[in-house]
């Protein structure tokens, strides 16, 4: 399975490159050729990805979506885009075939003749590309081989977790997964509309290339992190002055292990928002050009003016927090380039270019909304948020799907069912409420149990009982309350006075530092390495004094590039600690150390590179700092080696086992298409829709209870498989005896209630297992050559269960659990 | 012109191409010793009644082939064909009347205790069935009580795995016979538009068993109600197993055991109870031409009347490349069984160079000729017999006839035709199926007689369910052509184009399941009978190795294993050949062999 895993990763690699590297260099190089490799790069990323997307987007619009039409408009769109860009004539071009095969089919032209033509051509080009590529490497040897020692590390820190556990790492992925199933029936936004940009992506390469979803899914984060690290390296590169400034940056973010689990933890997931990070960057650097190009080369400038409005515009095509990170950013460029921006002919055009690139993103989503398709849940969030009308996170998914997001508890202005009458809120709430009320600061005046549904009374409520004040202080009626969750009570809740703003922001000026420091802290840097630490805030506080320098040495670009980082860092940090200094918090604290992370060492780079261009840029000759950049390099890594902060590579556990993977592969492999079911907690049904189905555990357990031999539970197809965890995971939610193995005592338990996800969480899903565990081994017993073990680990069990189309199994039976009664001993 | 030197050539190669075309057919003819019967030395064998191994209580010790009946054994229904089984299978058999005579040793407990349901008294006995299920005993209901009985009694249903008894008797539209139960795969005996209505010869009125989780169904009928929603696991089950407690218990819903198609239906029952079953088998496919060819020319106004042709040039033109066509497509060998003549009292004698001709054919074809004991009832069969032999002395001296046709001969007079000088060598007697007699069955010490299976002419749905179960049990089966038909047809439907037509048709289409069986003339099919019944085995698995120890073994001998989920990957002292999913035939070629055996759904990316 590791090779099968390895095979199928590289595989998706190469298709993705064929799709954002290989065509776009084909069809941009001969008109960008001047540019640098890393900007390069970040425009065949840019234009291959704002290619597919769209393509994807319109295809599935029109419900025309297939291998065929993918495929069709690709080759054509791109020989439209070759013939045009490359000036070639088409028309002579045929007709120069057609001349040359009327050659050959008169006998004026040899087969031999032509076979060594072609042979030639082809012995030709690859010479060519040969000899270039190793100009290329020799040229670039020490890029070359760092970039080579960066891969390793990468493969090394993000890819062994790749063959070690083959499953989803994060629980929102079978959400995305059916999003991309149905677009394989060319619906497209089947839960509402939601950016689609990474399922685009997604859907493209297993439509047009064959790898199932479910692997990309699997395999497809790594090649993500790859092109994120890829592009952050490409956009330092082309920021800084040195050579090899960036590099300090890349390994000290890739091998260091001072940065907290959080930062990188969700790269070992194919997830929206991480594959969005590729375009935050290349936006910027894109604007930068733009800016500093304007007046030399204005075609060019509008080049890169097209390019920063699709990578722009694909941050919110994929997910909207790379487009809250890419706006920062772009208003610290306001601040930065504010010389330039504020002008009438770039402003307009900036401004133009920005509108152009949200239109575009936002077009298939505006269609679709046109069509009545409403909108996803957590768009609807995301929406709230940014208008200030919703501070709970929550993604709606399908019928087994869960809750995705944290749930932010945090109060701003509102609460729940209480109503807002004059100054105060009224109503009645439940005891949960009680901990949103202290945090939210204010008073709460309780009155005694009312029955439910009381109406509102004002602020004429008799017999107060307790009154609970804000903050972490504890009233006595408080404890009370909250020992009778559930029951409702008549409350009036008068939120604290409003201090005026300049006192309001004086506070939050005040407290922000130490609630950056607290965040860094808790998620960026949580073990005590106080440098790195000290390194955060200094860099905020270096940049713009480097920037003023170079302004001072004129030389502006450099200034303004310092200067916009550093704005942005400063808008970043704001963003970090927001939720801490009792700002409304926009994004969580979680999430934002992931960029915050990605942009420190960007500036860390920036400023090393500042530094060095200090000392050794006023050299006619580059050598001089591109030597000290190089130095650097090794010294980092050294020191890194040397106290002890070399990042291994973490054992990111999945939320399926290794076995069930393997199995599934199997099955697909072993069946035939729609001839299988499996049963199973969850996450298959998504990964078999577009080859088999899927029975839910929960359900299978749901229907037998109680009803033993005399109800009916058919499954038809001709194998079904039944996946049972013998030591149930953890799925997202530990509890007490987390790990232990299936047995009598679990399936004695109740079978749970209650819906969706939950079933299968903490100790829930050690009883479903258990059930389930007892009642294979009693099926087994009634069916045993019908019903085999398929495949069996320390941790897992599958079962196969071939049964004759004609004449289907009847499922239930009293396996000893199920009915109202003393339960019939199984053997282990 | 021509030049000499083109003369030359030309002539020369006419010449070779003359003798190209020639000197095969002279050496055909100048070598084809039709007057040998070839398989008399390839089939000869000491073998005979006292080798016929009958299994002791020794194989219940020790190889556990052990079965209880309840019943009667000489019966002629179930109990012959319990006996039947038991002897083709090296079945150590204990019969008693009645269950409570039964008290089961808990060191030695049977396989299965099959239960004829006319010796079994619900009300008695039941407590007794459970006791024995409870001790891991299978249980096989050769037939069932009648429905009230069963749905009197909860603790019967119960035993049978019967959720409801929908109806006592409820009329059906034909019968549904499951993939993997007897080769030869799923069946419909149903019939559908254009198919000859005499083919449904099942009894389609039955009681309605609805049975409950637990079982499976092997054979179910079918209903109209089918189009109406209802659900197929509903349908009146007919052959089910329920897995009851440590043991299972079959139940066959109608007659099916009663006749020699019941052996097929008892082996796959006992394939069914464990991880893989290997048994012995005959391995053989016959083709027998009884009757044929005719030597005489008779019946002429007749055959002017049908063919315009004479009897002789229509068995030689028309009957023959037809029958050849077959034989070959199916890998089939012939036995012809020639009658020199029909009518020995008018003046037509049979022609002997039409014999030589006919044993040079069946000799180029690797046919066998053999004599038939068919006979007119207006004709004396001593003077028949007198007759035939001194024809087939003058023609055939030295050709040893090894089989003889017992067509109409009683066993009487069975035995004195054998005793003639004539037929000495005969060693295998062959008869038409009779569904209560043994299928193998020794007239004396040497003399084997074998039964045909099914009729070429004719294929009802109850032949090839036969067909179907007999091949499944012993590897054989053994069609039967009467030339008679051809020559004395007695109606239209009896012109050889109409019987060529259901001959080819009946053959190439259901005979698929003998696909992989040899062809075997009836001195062929003797010896490996034989042998079949004269060996014993035993057999023992230790991991993925099955090791085959065969006693009696007489250089070859073949068995058939049926597994679940596993195939064959190598073998020692035997080949091995796939008859379908999960059943392979083994040719063993020494005594002891070793299959190695793996999981078919096994995993390939781990």
């Amino acid at each position: 399975m590791e090779v099968f895993t390895v095979m199928r990763f590289l595989e998706t690699l190469l298709a993705y490159l064929v799709i954002t590297f290989l065509m776009p260099a084909m069809l941009l190089y001969p008109k960008i050729k001047t540019m640098r490799f890393s900007v390069r790069f970040m425009t065949y990323q840019v234009t291959g990805n704002f290619f597919v997307m769209n393509l994807v987007y319109l295809l599935q619009l029109l419900r025309i979506s297939n291998r065929y039409t993918l495929t069709l408009f690709a080759a054509v769109l791109f020989g439209a885009a070759y013939i045009l860009l490359g000036r070639k004539h088409p028309v002579r071009a045929v007709k120069e075939a057609v001349h040359t095969f009327e050659k050959l089919a008169g006998g004026q032209l040899g087969l031999r003749l032509f076979l060594h033509h072609i042979r030639m051509t082809v012995h030709d080009a690859a010479k060519r590309c040969i000899r270039a590529f190793g100009v290329r490497i020799r040229r670039n040897f020490f890029d070359v081989l760092l970039v080579t020692a960066l891969t390793v590390i990468l493969l090394y820190v993000y890819g062994v977790n790749l063959v070690r556990n083959y499953g989803f790492g994060m629980s929102d992925i079978p959400v995305h997964h059916y999003w991309i199933n149905y677009m394989v029936k060319n619906e497209i936004f089947v839960a509402g509309i939601y950016p689609m940009g990474f399922h685009c992506i997604i859907y493209f390469l297993r439509t047009v290339f064959g790898i199932p979803t479910y692997v990309l899914l699997r395999v497809f984060w790594l090649v993500q992190t790859i092109v994120i690290h890829d592009m952050l390296l490409a956009f330092i590169k082309s920021c800084c002055r040195s050579k090899y400034a960036g590099y300090i940056g890349l390994f000290l973010y890739t091998a260091a292990s001072f940065f907290g689990i959080h930062t990188f933890m969700r790269y070992y997931s194919s997830l929206p928002q991480e594959f969005g990070m590729i375009f935050i960057l290349p936006s910027i650097w894109f604007l930068y050009a733009f800016f500093e190009r304007r007046e030399k080369k204005p075609k060019e400038n509008l080049w890169y003016l097209a390019c920063f409005a699709m990578s722009f515009g694909m941050t919110i095509a994929v997910h909207f927090y790379n487009t809250m990170i890419a706006g920062l950013f772009c208003l610290g460029i306001a601040f930065g380039y504010g010389f330039r921006l504020f002008r009438k002919a770039a402003f307009g055009k900036v401004m133009l270019a920005g509108i152009i690139s949200v239109f575009v993103a936002v077009l298939p989503m505006g269609v679709a909304f046109a069509m009545g398709t409403p909108l996803q849940g957590s768009l609807g969030w995301g929406l709230n948020v940014i208008t200030g009308k919703n501070n709970k996170q929550e993604v709606q998914t399908e019928e087994f799907t869960q809750s995705t997001e944290t749930e932010n508890t945090e109060i701003s202005d509102s609460f729940g069912s209480l109503e807002k009458i004059g100054g105060l809120y009224a109503g009645t709430y439940s005891t949960g409420d009680m901990g949103r009320f202290r945090a939210g600061g204010g008073i709460v005046r309780v009155s005694a149990a009312a029955p439910s549904g009381a109406g509102v009374q004002g602020d004429k409520l008799s017999g107060v009982s307790a009154e609970v004040t804000g903050g972490m202080q504890s009233a006595p009626g408080a404890e009370s309350l909250s020992g009778a969750e559930g029951q409702r009570y008549e409350a009036v809740y008068a939120p604290p006075k409003k201090d005026p703003l300049p006192v309001r922001l004086i506070r939050i000026v005040k407290k922000l530092p130490g609630a950056l420091w607290d965040a860094m802290c808790t998620y960026l840097i949580p073990d005590n390495y106080f440098l790195f630490r000290l390194a955060v805030p200094a860099v905020i506080l270096l940049l713009p004094v480097l920037a003023i320098v170079f302004f001072v040495l004129k030389q502006t670009d450099y200034a303004a590039r310092l200067m916009s980082t550093a704005v942005f860092l400063a808008l970043m940090s704001v963003l970090f600690g927001a939720s801490r200094a009792g700002l409304p918090s926009l994004m969580d604290a979680i999430r934002a150390c992931i960029f915050y992370a990605y942009v420190i060492v960007m500036a860390w780079s920036l400023c090393i590179d500042a530094v060095l261009s200090l000392f050794f840029g006023w050299f006619q000759k580059k050598w001089p700092l591109h030597f000290a950049s190089l130095l650097l390099v090794p010294c980092v890594c050294i020191s890194i080696g040397m106290a002890g902060l070399l990042k291994g590579a973490p054992d990111y556990p999945a939320l399926q086992t290794n076995a069930a993977i393997t199995c599934f592969t199997n099955i697909l492999h072993d069946n035939n298409d729609f001839e299988w079911t499996i049963c199973s907690a969850n996450d298959e049904l998504r990964m078999g829709e577009d080859y088999g189905y899927h029975y839910e555990l929960h359900t299978f357990l749901k229907e037998m209870e109680r009803s033993g031999a005399y109800g009916s539970i058919t499954i038809p197809t001709p194998r079904v498989y039944f996946f049972i965890e013998k030591i149930p995971i953890d799925y997202s939610v530990p509890y007490e005896n987390s790990g232990q193995r299936v047995s009598k005592d679990g399936a004695r338990r109740p079978l749970p209630s209650g819906s969706g996800i939950t079933m299968y969480q903490g100790e829930n899903r050690w009883i479903e297992m258990s059930r389930m565990y007892y009642w294979a081994r009693s099926f087994m017993r009634m069916y045993p050559n019908e019903m085999q073990v398929y495949y069996e680990t320390d941790d897992f069990v599958c079962y196969v269960l071939e049964q004759e189309m004609y004449s289907l199994f009847n499922l239930a039976i009293d396996y000893g659990y199920n009915l109202s009664r003393e339960p019939i001993g199984i053997d282990e | 012109m021509v030049s000499r030197r083109n003369f030359f050539t030309i002539t020369l190669i006419m010449i070779v191409v003359f003798f190209m075309f020639q000197i095969p057919e002279v050496a055909k003819d100048r070598w084809n010793y039709y007057d040998v019967n070839k398989y008399e030395e390839q089939t000869k064998t000491e073998l005979d009644k006292r080798s016929v191994y009958r299994a002791r209580t020794v194989d219940a010790d020790l190889n556990k082939r052990y079965i209880v009946y309840i019943g009667y054994r000489s019966d002629g229904g179930v109990g012959n064909v319990v006996k039947q089984w038991c002897l083709y299978t090296k079945r150590y058999l204990e019969v008693f009347r009645s269950v409570k005579f039964y008290q089961p040793d808990e060191n030695r407990l049977p396989e299965a205790l099959l239960i004829d349901a006319n010796y079994f008294d619900v009300d008695a006995d039941m407590d007794k069935l459970m006791e024995f299920v409870d001790l891991g005993i299978s249980l096989v209901f050769c037939n069932l009580p009648a429905p009230e009985v069963i749905d009197g009694n909860n603790k019967l249903k119960s035993l049978l795995g019967i959720h409801t008894v929908m109806s006592k008797s409820a009329k059906t539209e034909g019968i549904r016979l499951m993939d993997g139960f007897l080769l030869g795969g799923q069946k419909e005996y149903k019939l559908e538009e254009g198919v000859d209505e005499k083919r449904q010869d099942f009894l389609l009125e039955m009681p309605w068993y609805w049975v409950s989780s637990g079982t499976r169904t092997y054979m179910a009928a079918r209903m109209e109600a089918e189009l109406n929603g209802l659900k197929n696991e509903t349908l009146p089950a007919i052959i089910w197993r329920n897995g009851s407690g440590n043991a299972q218990v079959f139940a066959v819903n109608g007659d099916f055991l009663s006749d020699n198609t019941g052996i097929g239906i008892l082996e796959a029952m006992m394939a069914e109870l464990k991880d893989y079953d290997i048994y012995p088998v005959v391995n053989a496919k016959n083709l027998v031409v009884v009757n044929f060819p005719i030597l005489a020319s008779e019946n002429e106004a007749e055959m002017m009347k049908r063919y315009s042709q004479l009897l002789k040039p229509v068995c030689r033109d028309v009957v023959w490349p037809g029958l050849i066509a077959v034989a070959q497509k199916n890998s089939m060998k012939m036995t012809c069984m020639i009658e020199p003549q029909t009518n020995y009292v008018d003046s037509e004698e049979p022609e002997e160079e039409l014999l030589v001709y006919y044993m040079k054919l069946i000799r180029e074809q690797s046919a066998e000729a053999g004599a038939s004991g068919s006979y007119r009832e207006d004709v004396d069969l001593r003077q028949k017999l007198l007759s035939d032999t001194e024809f087939y002395q003058d023609v055939i001296e030295n050709y040893a006839l090894l089989s003889l046709y017992q067509g109409n001969m009683s066993e009487e007079e069975l035995r004195g035709a054998l005793s003639m000088d004539a037929f000495s060598d005969v060693r295998a007697v062959y008869t038409d199926f009779d569904e209560r007699a043994d299928l193998f069955s020794y007239l004396d010490s040497n003399v084997l007689m074998q039964s045909s299976v099914n009729n070429g002419f004719s294929h009802t749905f109850r032949e090839d369910f036969r067909l179907n179960s007999v091949a499944s049990a012993l590897g054989y089966s053994s069609i039967i052509l009467d030339g008679d038909t051809v020559a004395w047809p007695r109606g239209k439907e009896e012109t050889w184009e109409k019987l060529s037509e259901k001959f080819a048709s009946y053959t190439n289409t259901y005979w698929n399941v003998c696909e992989k069986f040899d062809g075997t003339t009836l001195a062929e099919s003797d010896a490996r009978i034989r042998k079949f019944l004269a060996l014993n085995y035993s057999q023992k698995r230790e991991a993925d190795n099955i090791y085959l120890n065969i006693s009696n073994f007489d250089g070859e001998a073949w068995f058939i294993i049926r597994t679940h989920g596993e195939e064959i990957t190598e073998t020692q002292g035997a080949t091995f050949e796939k008859l379908e999913e999960d059943a392979y035939l083994i040719g063993a070629i020494e005594s002891e062999v070793v299959l190695k055996m793996e999981k078919t759904s096994r995993i390939r990316f781990d």
